[in-house]
């Protein structure tokens, strides 16, 4: 599985002069990827006759550009009106939404677009000369290991909760209690269904993200005439194209930031079942635990919006590793992508890289190059798609609403998924207005399940015996990280708040001395 | 913000901030009762998921207990109303998105998505440029049709209306390969 870097050379020129395939698929995944619902793969199966139709390689590198241009897409709405596209964008608006508030919308989409790409570029390229050590991650990264990568994304919980952690835990746990409702994932047993079968699935993530995030702030931007403070809109009518460069040079200022979010992103990726969504909320997490400025985070922070972004990109690079090398898709995406070689005879496995090395290597060179595409047509984008912010609210919040509701509808198609959609704004209405994070919630929902799922497997297996969560080396080394991510940063904070404090208190004796002396 | 229109703001509405902890132990409380007979693998992970919400949940019922016996918080909701002069926008526009999900089975996705733009933004705008307006939400309504319904074949709830767009638009998709 090596390859000489003339071959590499040559597919890249190869996977460079299908443009014409890649550049009409980009625009239709940024599409995709921005409506709520419209995942990569729901498109890729509407558009299956035609996927089936191109041939193994055509096809091929047609879902490889519309997964990793959607992944993108999926940020932009997230950033200018607070509805994350995906549940992997779902910590993008945590810092990109204020920054847009603020006017800097230009200046946010430019980071996400710049931070996307370089993640995206950095993890496929490294994946592609790393490839036989990268898919060792596979056969090492088991149930124990996943539980405790998991725990360190429900961590965010924590971390967002610092400013009031009572009510930060209550709804981070709430929000793992409605992730618990439906059938149990080994007997089938419903729970907490309220007698509705559309619940026996589980709640869906969907909904829940439309819900908490863009239904509630529907109602909130009424409050005004525009999502932007006064001074926001001013800064608005005033961007150009030197907000575009300001962003892509503030990412590139931060590229180390960039490269190991990234990082975080290719190794989620790459084991399989794990998703963008874990990816970015660890990502953010480990960024707000290692900053030396993590009481900005949630205010507008450049980092704050890398690192989601750089790491739900490292993701797509990541996701086709156990696809192509053991024949095991890691996601929904990459389960149609092997159909679509399975109708073609393709053999995915180890054999893929000795009988067809274009297809198989073909497949990173191709991702690398849409995101090289994609560079190009982001910065565009970022600088005119910004300028949705300028909308009156009276024109935004009915097209917010109707979004959501047609987004949440859309991937079951049950009415009973918009009905929900809305309860879970009149549930994230309530908490913004009382101080509860509806991040927090959210995180609870999507990672609950999975965390019980994983749980539940390394429970069964062992017999009940909790122990097995200590049993394996990386299992435990991720321990130690997770216990030093949560440690370390608090430890920080108190040595710094003593600091402070002896500092006032010296300060405030000397004041007296000199006062007495007087 | 004085007593009458609203309460005072220096003395937080608990009765607001109670919501969500009281739906969480509510939800939690009917979730018990759903799997008590359950084998042990639908219990563990709720279980603990459980009492560590209802812990966090009376510990803040003690607080506000505390607060509201000190006289420092209020047992009122106004947080969640607060500014009362977009009340009535919000109400009215709660009621369409309701009206909007009980009407849709009947009137289908393109009239209620007509219905539901123009009265929202017209709710929204007191009314303001009618024409404009409608012109809006039938423009966005049935470019939405075409991509959601006829492109990507999305199963909305279809009724007369969309049955008679479908037929009408049927030739155009059959002519770029889309049928």
């Amino acid at each position: 599985m090596t390859l000489t870097l003339e071959q590499a050379l040559g597919l890249f020129a190869h996977s460079a002069s299908f443009w014409w395939v890649m550049i009409p698929s980009m625009f239709v995944g940024l599409v995709v990827g921005a409506l709520p619902g419209f995942s990569a793969a729901n498109t890729i199966i509407v558009l299956l006759p035609l996927t089936l139709a191109l041939g193994p390689e055509v096809g091929m590198i047609f879902m490889i550009t519309l997964y990793t241009s959607s992944r993108m897409g999926a940020g932009l709405p997230a950033i200018l009106v607070n509805i994350p596209g995906t549940a992997g964008a779902a910590a993008t608006p945590l810092d990109g939404y204020p920054m847009a508030q603020q006017g800097r919308a230009t200046q946010a989409l430019a980071i996400s677009f710049t931070a996307s790409c370089i993640g995206g570029l950095l993890t496929t390229l490294l994946t592609l000369a790393l490839l036989p050590y990268v898919a060792q991650v596979i056969y090492v990264v088991h149930s124990v290991e996943m539980v405790v990568i998991m725990l360190f994304g429900l961590s965010l919980i924590a971390t967002i909760a610092a400013g009031d952690p009572l009510k930060g835990l209550i709804a981070g746990f709430f929000g793992m209690m409605i992730g618990s409702i439906g059938s149990d994932h080994i007997y089938a047993t419903p729970r907490g269904t309220f007698g509705f079968l559309e619940l026996y699935d589980g709640v869906p993530v969907i909904p829940a993200l439309v819900g908490l995030f863009a239904v509630s702030e529907a109602f909130l931007v009424i409050e005004g005439r525009s999502i932007l403070t006064a001074q926001g809109q001013a800064m608005m009518r005033q961007s150009s194209w030197r907000e575009v460069f300001e962003g892509v040079r503030e990412t590139l200022k931060r590229w180390w930031h960039v490269v190991w979010t990234s990082l975080i992103g290719l190794a989620v990726g790459v084991a399989p079942g794990a998703g963008a969504a874990i990816a970015s909320f660890v990502a953010y997490q480990q960024s707000k635990a290692f900053s030396r400025t993590p009481e900005k985070y949630g205010t507008g922070h450049i980092e704050g919006l890398i690192a989601p972004e750089s790491a739900n990109n490292g993701v797509t690079a990541g996701t086709l590793v156990p696809l192509l090398v053991i024949g095991i898709p890691g996601g929904a995406t990459a389960a149609i992508m092997l159909v679509v070689m399975q109708f073609h005879g393709m053999t995915v496995g180890p054999d893929l890289f000795l009988q067809s090395p274009e297809l198989a290597y073909g497949a990173f060179t191709a991702m690398a190059i849409s995101y090289v595409y994609l560079a190009i047509a982001a910065l565009p984008m970022a600088r005119y798609s910004s300028r949705v912010t300028l909308v009156s609210t009276d024109f935004i919040a009915p097209l917010v609403l109707l979004f959501s509701l047609v987004g949440s509808f859309v991937p079951r198609a049950y009415v009973f998924d918009m009905y929900l959609a809305l309860i879970f704004g009149v549930i994230g209405y309530v908490a913004r207005k009382t101080g509860y994070h509806v991040a927090a919630i959210l995180i609870g929902v999507v990672l609950g399940p999975m965390f019980e799922q994983r749980l539940l497997i390394v429970l069964k297996i062992s017999d009940g015996d909790l122990g097995v969560l200590f049993s394996s080396r990386l299992g435990n080394v991720l321990w130690v990280l997770l216990v030093l991510s949560l440690a370390v940063p608090a430890a920080v904070a108190w040595w710094r708040k003593r600091a402070n404090l002896r500092e006032a208190m010296a300060r405030g004796q000397a004041a007296e001395a000199g006062g007495s002396r007087e | 913000m004085n007593d009458e229109d609203g309460g005072n703001p220096n003395r937080p509405d608990l009765g607001a901030e109670l919501v969500i902890p009281l739906s969480a132990v509510a939800l939690t409380a009917y979730y018990a009762t759903t799997i008590l007979d359950s084998p042990w693998t639908a219990q563990a992970t709720a279980a603990v998921v459980g009492l560590v919400l209802v812990a966090c949940c009376v510990i803040f019922f003690v607080k506000a207990g505390i607060d509201l016996a000190a006289g420092r918080a209020r047992l009122g909701i106004m947080t969640v109303l607060r500014p009362l002069d977009s009340l009535p926008r919000k109400a009215g526009l709660l009621a369409l998105t309701v009206a909007a999900l009980v009407g849709m089975p009947w009137l289908g996705f393109t009239l209620t998505s007509v219905l539901f733009l123009a009265l929202a933004i017209l709710l929204l705008r007191e009314g303001r440029d009618p024409f404009r307006t409608i012109l809006f939400a039938v423009g966005l309504s049935l470019t939405w049709f075409i991509v959601f319904v006829l492109i990507f074949k999305r199963q909305f709830p279809v009724a007369w209306f969309d049955t008679q767009l479908k037929t009408i638009f049927a030739p155009l998709l059959a002519l770029v390969g889309l049928d």
